[in-house]
């Protein structure tokens, strides 16, 4: 029996003195120690420093120094959402209980080319057809889809009703302007809708270790038709600087369609998928931890060109007239 | 000469007459366990924070006692939900398989240690509720490794009971973890063979880089039917080396209830 105890007692010790070593503790909570953690993260996962030729080394001296043991909540909070803000990045954020930095200049720079109040009183109108997240009319003979957040889920059912309502006209124009992204699998099941085949529009790549240039190999990114339905006729798609994330990735899946073409601005970019973490004072962030180029290897980073490059005439829209649609309107006719 | 089928059925028959020797020389046993897991957790491709809850866990452990060898193999479960210190949540489920070997002399319930070998097997997946993106990752951990027990039978107020005390170290084997950011391993590819993948994905186990080791004692009350009664206290800890590092540590108390089958 002693033996026996002493060998529970032994073992009990042992593993207990392990503990500590297994998990050691949390990080500390103190302005420097908050500063670190977010700073190394940022800079063993954050996937764009080589493409923006911006060095974090030194963007780490300029604020460290900035980072004092008595400084508060709020002031820590400013000193850290200036330094993210150098990563001029959509997908960066730092979110507290009391405000959530961002960059948002990827699209304040712009021209907003978008008029919601126009869309609704002269090309929705009173009549249109609400089938989920899409909206949509009939102008004349091409049938006009408005898409506000690919956050919004499209089910199968919504699809379908689209389609019926397209195969009657020549042609879709699906307008994506100001839809800031959401849920990618959203964007590939609307543009499997106007697919004939599989088709590779993208490859992707993951950050695989701490160096900026850790990459995993480039993956290819498809779209394959839908199974129950596709249209196959003409479709132009309208983009604006506020197409951001998930808008960005459907434009560039359209543009590589050969039915399909795109026009207005070009996107805002957004094509880093953000990747979560946690600070130990309660505070959350994300940012890109991918990276994503065109079958031409240009960073969907920087937006997807339009193929037909149109501004929003404020002449037109005096008028009133959105004269994006007018162009895509007679685009589709043409053909 | 015989022809195929008969072939066939004498050495059926042969295997069967070699089982049920085996069997008539051995006592098979079946142990059913539930209860609660303190578990903590840290995987560093979510976060530097531990997390930290209770787990519902069940085992089922058969084990043969053979004159010079016992044999243990056992499938356990685990699901709970974990929190860390400033509010956020994960769901943690675990999966395992280990079999144990201990060899001895004559009756296996001797006092003395018995040595012996083990073989763990388990996968552990985690769901963090906070992450939009990413928020799924996975380690899968096969490995072997010496194994020991102290088995101790007494009798307390005309009662039979045992006390059996046990522990196992794992030192070789393979581990597939979830890579940098995602949750495939490094290397996985769609267009890859599931092959292909497997061996591209897999890193070895190696006791001092990694740590699995596990601690449990138990107590047993024989009951008048042969079967007996028990509770357990199990400790298991696990470190993951690599891209992203995985500590978990979890203590669990179960009610034992042992079933003498044979």
């Amino acid at each position: 029996m002693v033996k026996q105890i002493r060998l529970f007692l032994l073992l009990t010790f042992l593993f207990c003195a392990c503990e500590q070593w297994v998990l050691p503790e949390d990080p500390g909570t103190e302005p420097a120690a908050v500063f670190d953690q977010l700073w190394e993260d940022v800079y063993a996962r954050y996937s764009f420093f080589d493409h923006k030729n911006l060095d974090w080394q030194q963007v780490r001296t300029r604020y460290r120094q900035e980072v004092k043991e008595d400084m508060g909540q709020l002031e820590l909070y400013d000193l850290l959402a200036e330094m993210l803000f150098e990563l001029e990045d959509g997908h960066v954020n730092l979110s507290t209980g009391f405000n959530r930095s961002r960059n948002w200049e990827w699209y304040q720079n712009f021209p907003v080319n978008y008029d919601e109040n126009l869309i609704e009183e002269v090309y929705l109108r009173r009549d249109y057809w609400i089938s989920g997240p899409l909206w949509h009319q009939v102008l004349d003979d091409v049938l006009y889809v408005n898409y506000r957040s690919f956050g919004q889920r499209i089910s199968p059912a919504n699809l379908r009703v689209v389609l019926e309502r397209a195969k009657r006209g020549r042609g879709v124009i699906i307008d994506v302007r100001n839809n800031g992204g959401g849920n990618l699998s959203n964007a590939s099941l609307l543009a499997s809708a106007f697919a004939a085949e599989e088709t590779i529009y993208a490859r992707e790549r993951k950050k695989s270790g701490p160096a900026t240039n850790d990459f995993g190999p480039w993956q290819d990114m498809k779209i394959s038709p839908w199974e129950e339905d596709t249209f196959l006729g003409p479709v132009v798609v309208l983009t604006n600087r506020r197409s951001y994330s998930a808008t960005t990735f459907f434009a560039q899946m359209m543009k590589s369609l050969p039915n399909a073409i795109t026009l207005g601005d070009q996107t805002g970019g957004g094509g880093g998928t953000p990747v979560f973490g946690e600070l130990s004072n309660g505070w959350t962030y994300r940012f890109s931890a991918t990276q994503t180029i065109d079958l031409d290897e240009r960073q969907l980073e920087d937006g997807v060109l339009t193929d037909v490059r149109v501004d929003l005439s404020p002449v037109a829209v005096s008028r009133g007239e959105d004269n994006l649609i007018s162009a895509a309107l007679r685009i589709i006719r043409q053909q | 000469m015989l022809n195929k089928p008969n072939r066939l059925i004498w050495i059926g028959f042969f295997c069967f007459f070699i089982s049920l020797q085996a069997i008539a020389q051995s006592t098979g046993q079946l142990k059913l366990s539930t209860g609660v897991q303190k578990f903590a957790n840290r995987d560093l491709g979510f976060s530097p924070l531990t997390y930290e809850g209770y787990r519902s866990i069940s085992q089922a452990t058969f084990s043969l006692d053979r004159p010079h060898k016992t044999e243990c193999y056992q499938l356990g479960f685990a699901y709970g939900l974990l929190q860390n210190r400033i509010g956020n949540s994960m769901n943690v489920m675990s999966v395992g398989f280990m079999n144990q070997t201990f060899y001895h002399k004559n009756n296996p319930a001797e006092k003395r240690l018995q040595w012996g070998w083990s073989n763990q097997n388990v996968f552990n997946i985690r769901r963090h509720n906070g992450f939009s993106n990413y928020s799924l990752r996975y380690d899968y951990l096969s490995s072997i490794g010496p194994t020991a027990r102290y088995m101790m039978p007494f009798q307390w107020k005309r009662q039979e009971f045992e006390w059996t005390t046990m522990t196992q170290v794992q030192v070789l084997g393979f581990q597939l973890k979830s890579g940098y950011i995602g949750a495939d391993p490094e290397g996985f590819s769609k267009d890859n063979s599931p092959l292909d993948n497997f061996f591209q994905g897999m890193e070895p186990f190696l006791l001092g880089r990694d740590w699995h080791l596990g601690f449990s004692s138990s107590l047993d009350w024989d009951l008048p039917s042969d079967n007996s009664l028990g509770i357990r206290y199990q400790l298991d800890m696990s470190s993951l080396r690599g891209r992203q590092n995985v500590l978990g540590l979890g203590q669990s108390l179960l009610l034992v209830l042992t079933v003498k089958l044979w």
